[in-house]
């Protein structure tokens, strides 16, 4: 869990007509992914400013990588797994809840306000559900404004 | 009880929508609204009319409403088709004109008359004198006739062909009540661990390349427990899911995902984190090297141990941790 300095870049701010956000979603493979693929084939419509990194578990999601992500420039984390007890790996969602509060605390420390986390569930059968967390997060993350982290 | 078995097909079938969920129907207010497996019962030759269609006062019905679509394609109830209503619709309809001299009505939305030989045999019906009315059934009520005859029903609904309302009287009205998802779907999916599709049945691994596996290995599903079908959709779909099993256990091995956690025992310090996250087990702790061991196949990939791991010993195939940064590195470049 050690975060390599090299690839650190200092963050220029950007201009606020053209900022856009940009917001990283972690889904886990069998219900998020699957639910925002349901949303795709459904062509049900969701904020651009979402980008999906896969996860075959929520319970994968290791604290470093949202902590990463607000580093290279991300103004919103959404980490989105199976409903409690629906786990396809039986409690790797329960694992993440417990992380998340944690992680919300260590981001406070850092001066990102815990907002910018969010952990939903999302099941494989909820693709509009998906689309309306993808722009309620980005409308959020848009009424916060951009991240500035001290470099 | 327990067996152990290396394969499972979920064939667990449907519900019959409840039409008392539609009270201005009738149905169980008035005597001869009857749902559609109730009159396919009276149609049997063994069951209790001996194959006669007879209302309940024993007489012969003058005019048979078939109501289409009953809980099925209705924003209140289920939005789906429940594909099978409309051919048994005019199943009856063909045996009420055959076996009876009542004019038979049928209420519909559509016909939707997809199968092989369905359209023709639409069409026989048509030609045998059926009458059908394209709309909805807003109500059935009941009525007396002036002349003291024996009590009857109306059927009450818009006529969109013609833009008529329009009162239909007949002795007896034949309900199609939609397939819905068994009421312990959600308890069986949970078992197994395989989701459901917003309609509640359960669902597929791909809608369109693998429609009888699952998200569970080895569990496959058939018939109307996916959705609504027809007889040969479901033998089509059992076939397939038995043909799926038997060409693993001709083959007697299974291949698994290469999606796996392996610890890299240099790193390890043998702090035992991993040991209580592992869902399966399938991490044991090796007291003589004091470090801890991933039994590849009953690791199912998800990566919490990789997660968890204070001293990122554990590597998850596919999923590492470089490859997670490198996709969020790429994700959060510059643009433009």
């Amino acid at each position: 869990m050690v975060i390599a300095a090299d690839r650190e870049t200092a963050i220029e701010t950007p201009k606020v007509e053209t900022w856009q956000p940009r917001i990283v979603a972690f889904l886990c493979n069998w219900c998020s992914y699957t639910g925002a693929d349901l949303a795709g084939i459904s062509r049900i419509q969701w904020d651009p400013s979402v980008s999906i990194v896969r996860v075959m578990c929520s319970g994968r999601m290791d604290p470093t990588f949202v902590v990463k992500a607000f580093r290279l420039g991300a103004d919103g984390v959404i980490i989105s797994g199976c409903h409690p007890g629906d786990c396809h790996y039986q409690e790797g969602n329960y694992k993440t809840l417990r992380r998340v509060h944690l992680l919300k605390r260590l981001l406070v420390g850092f001066g990102i306000d815990s907002e910018r986390l969010r952990l939903v569930w999302v099941s494989a059968s909820e693709g509009d559900q998906w689309a309306e967390t993808a722009n309620d997060m980005a409308r959020e993350i848009r009424s916060l404004g951009p991240l500035r982290l001290e470099t | 009880m327990q067996i152990t078995v290396g394969n499972i097909i979920i064939a667990t079938g449907y519900d019959l929508f409840d039409v008392r969920r539609i009270p201005q129907y009738g149905y169980g207010r008035y005597d001869n609204v009857v749902t559609s497996l109730e009159f396919e019962r009276m149609l049997n030759a063994t069951g209790p009319t001996g194959g006669k269609v007879l209302c309940k006062n024993g007489e012969a019905p003058r005019a048979i409403g078939i109501v289409h679509c009953v809980g099925s394609r209705d924003e209140n109830y289920n939005r789906y088709c429940s594909r099978v209503c409309c051919m048994a619709a005019l199943k009856f309809a063909h045996l009420a004109i055959e076996r009876t001299d009542a004019d038979v009505y049928q209420f519909y939305i559509d016909i939707r008359a997809f199968g092989k030989g369905y359209e023709e045999f639409y069409s026989r019906v048509l030609s045998e004198g059926s009458t059908v009315i394209r709309g909805k059934v807003a109500e059935v009520v009941p009525a007396l006739r002036t002349d003291g005859e024996s009590p009857h029903l109306i059927v009450r609904c818009e006529d969109t062909l013609i833009s008529k309302y329009r009162e239909i009287p007949v002795d007896m009205v034949v309900l199609c009540n939609a397939l819905e998802p068994q009421a312990d779907a959600d308890e069986v999916g949970r078992i197994f661990s395989i989701s459901r599709s917003p309609d509640g049945f359960f669902m597929e691994r791909h809608p369109k390349l693998d429609p009888v596996g699952t998200t569970t290995d080895g569990v496959y599903i058939a018939g109307c427990s996916q959705g609504p079908k027809d007889i040969p959709d479901t033998v089509a779909q059992a076939q397939a899911s038995a043909a799926r099993i038997l060409s693993l256990i001709g083959r007697g091995q299974v291949l698994i995902d290469p999606v796996r956690a392996t610890v890299n025992e240099k790193l390890c310090g043998g702090c035992k984190t991993c040991l209580s996250l592992c869902p399966y087990t399938a991490i044991t702790f090796d007291e003589a090297n004091e470090v801890a061991i991933v039994n590849e196949a009953l690791c199912k990939g998800c990566g919490t141990c990789v997660a968890a791991c204070p001293a990122s010993a554990i590597t998850g195939a596919g999923f590492t941790d470089e490859q997670i940064l490198a996709e969020l590195t790429g994700l959060l470049a510059p643009v433009g």
